[in-house]
């Protein structure tokens, strides 16, 4: 059984008499394990695709599983709760909540899916310690550079030991240096622990790095290889 | 995530943004401040006129000739020719059974003098009785006695301002004074009375015995037995509302007055001028409460404005809680509790400020300034209500949010 099916899904915005279809059609399956890429220009419906196979949003029409689960049909609480237990996000502009410390922060989704605080500290802790940044735990993100505050959005995005972890342009807003400790990150997080990892990104270098790209156009696969 | 994690969060956003969380505040210590402040001016007044009821109490009754209520009269319109007669307040005394005390009454305005010291108040020629009907106490001296009226002697008692602005503290007793150039004996002086409910200071007063009076210092128009006024005194089991009715139908009668023709006299009966004052003073309380009450949901609005504003502003963090696994009621008691506790903390400040500020006001306006627990606690539960209510729109509005169009925003 894949891990993420989508069947025939499509994405229609309407604004006001005018519909815009943003995704046409996909059909796409991803197994537990893989390092995939999804590619395409802005405007291409990458994200979108994103959004739905990451529970943030649901398709128009169309089927989608999540680990044997119908997810297309389910109320907003069901699916954050999908979010909270199976899926880690990862956004460009790190999105870390300023007002919190990096464990804090890290601790968020921990806190959210009713563990006690020790309990959550203890693991973002642990996590904090393997994006290599236990000597950050009480910096806040303005604290923090760039590739530091992307770290700490990854161990949150882990804190909850996920099946999935999305990726949307993670490097997008670090330099290459620093994005490739990123990748680097990602990469072992596919290797050593498992976790299946899907990126969104325009980035050619970084779209290199994983196993299968998927290439859209105008909400069209256009490619799978 | 548990309430108290929650409720941990919300405090730790406000105070990251204190400028944002005291603005939000602002309007809720206000309105807190002010109920607690008008309630408690409002009760020191009333208890003010409660204790002048107590004071004036014990049904007391003045007939005055003229009708002073009667619409577009002039003064002396009012007063006109229609002289209260003795024998009208012979007759009400063997008419109207529970009047235990009477005295007649006449009232001039003339110069008293003592040495170079000179005062222009009332002179009132009265019975012995009045000392009783009015309650006043006797400071220095005595009232005058029925031998006094029965001789006609040419003795005075001062109220208490009058025998200040003549002899200071001094003791007035045995002093010989000039009322209208006649020299007069004083025998007493009345104490202060601290009670009285505006109109004319009965402080400012001179007392004659009425055969004195009526004498010396009645007008050329006024004819034998014509008096100003009389002072009744009905006893405290009865009714003196039953009293003045019959009082009123007597003098009607005596004085021949069709049913349609206005009274040519006025009754004034002390407990229910004291009642229409409480009742006064209540109703400028309810006002006070209401414009209180009125600026406090005022303080509501502006917080269910800011809080939206915040809830805009934050979009981004919502959108990332979502994200990252807040359910919508996670979201909403996160905002619910914020506004909860902006709300609590504002009115815990402005009841604070506001016992405060009522302590201040109380010395300097001289009210007793009881601090009372009641508008305190009352008010902390209209800032939790006001909290729940205008909070609640703001939260249902960021738990309704979409996390990809949340986190869309930058």
């Amino acid at each position: 059984m894949p891990l993420l099916e989508a069947q025939n899904i499509s994405k229609t915005y309407t604004m006001g008499d005018s519909k815009l279809e943003v995704l046409k059609n996909i059909n796409l399956t991803v197994e537990a394990g893989e390092l995939l890429a999804i590619t395409g220009k802005s405007g291409s419906g990458k994200s979108t695709l994103m959004h739905i196979l990451g529970c943030l949003d649901v398709p128009t029409t169309g089927s989608y599983y999540f680990d044997n689960e119908l997810v297309s049909q389910m109320s907003p609480d069901e699916l954050a709760h999908i979010r909270n237990k199976k899926i880690g996000f990862i956004f460009q502009q790190f999105s870390l909540l300023e007002d919190l410390d990096a464990l804090n922060n890290v601790a968020l989704p921990k806190l959210y899916g009713n563990a006690s605080e020790h309990e959550a500290r203890e693991a973002a802790k642990k996590d904090l310690e393997l994006v290599g940044l236990s000597d950050r735990l009480h910096h806040y993100p303005s604290q923090l550079s760039g590739g530091e505050r992307q770290r700490v959005a990854i161990a949150r995005g882990l804190v909850n030991n996920p099946t999935v972890i999305f990726a949307d342009e993670p490097t997008g807003n670090l330099d290459s240096k620093t994005g490739q400790v990123i990748v680097d990150l990602f990469k072992r997080l596919n290797t050593q622990e498992g976790k299946t990892v899907v990126i969104v990104t325009h980035d050619k270098e970084l779209s290199q790095a994983t196993n299968r790209v998927i290439e859209l156009v105008d909400g069209h696969i256009v490619s799978d290889r | 995530m548990n309430n108290i994690i929650l409720l941990r969060t919300s405090m730790h956003m406000l105070l990251k943004h204190t400028v944002r969380s005291s603005l939000t505040m602002l309007g809720v210590i206000i309105g807190i401040a002010a109920i607690i402040v008008t309630f408690s001016i409002g009760s020191c007044a009333q208890e003010r006129v409660r204790e002048q009821i107590m004071a004036l109490g014990e049904n007391a009754i003045y007939i005055i000739r003229g009708n002073i209520f009667k619409r577009g009269s002039t003064q002396s319109d009012a007063l006109g020719e229609a002289w209260l007669k003795e024998r009208d307040l012979e007759a009400i005394i063997k008419q109207v059974p529970s009047i235990t005390f009477a005295s007649r009454g006449q009232d001039s305005l003339n110069k008293t003098e003592y040495g170079i010291q000179s005062i222009q108040d009332f002179v009132w020629g009265v019975d012995p009785e009045m000392l009783t009907i009015s309650q006043n106490t006797i400071l220095y001296g005595t009232f005058f006695s029925d031998k006094h009226v029965k001789e006609r002697a040419k003795v005075a008692v001062l109220a208490y301002n009058s025998a200040e602005k003549l002899f200071g503290k001094e003791n007035p007793v045995g002093k010989t004074v000039l009322i209208d150039n006649i020299p007069f004996t004083v025998i007493g002086k009345i104490d202060k009375i601290s009670y009285f409910l505006g109109g004319r200071d009965p402080n400012d007063k001179v007392y004659v015995p009425y055969s004195v009076a009526d004498r010396l210092f009645a007008t050329t128009n006024q004819a034998e037995g014509d008096m100003g006024f009389a002072a009744l005194k009905v006893a405290e089991d009865a009714s003196s509302e039953e009293a003045v009715r019959q009082i009123r139908r007597i003098l009607r009668f005596s004085h021949k007055l069709d049913d349609d023709d206005p009274d040519d006299f006025t009754i004034l009966e002390q407990q229910s001028i004291a009642r229409s004052a409480d009742i006064a003073s209540q109703i400028i309380k309810l006002f006070g409460l209401i414009a209180a009450f009125i600026s406090l949901i005022v303080g509501g609005v502006g917080l269910m404005n800011i809080m939206l504003v915040s809830v805009s502003e934050r979009t981004r963090e919502i959108g990332v809680r979502l994200a990252i696994g807040a359910t919508q009621g996670n979201i909403r008691k996160q905002f619910l509790l914020e506004a909860l506790v902006l709300c609590t903390a504002g009115g815990t400040a402005g009841a604070i400020i506001g016992s405060v500020l009522q302590y201040i006001l109380g010395v300097l306006t001289n009210l007793p300034g009881t601090i009372q627990l009641i508008p305190v606690l009352l008010s902390l539960l209209v800032t939790i209500a006001i909290g729940l209510f205008f909070g609640y729109y703001p939260a249902y509005k960021a738990s309704i949010l979409n996390p990809v169009d949340a986190l869309r925003e930058q």
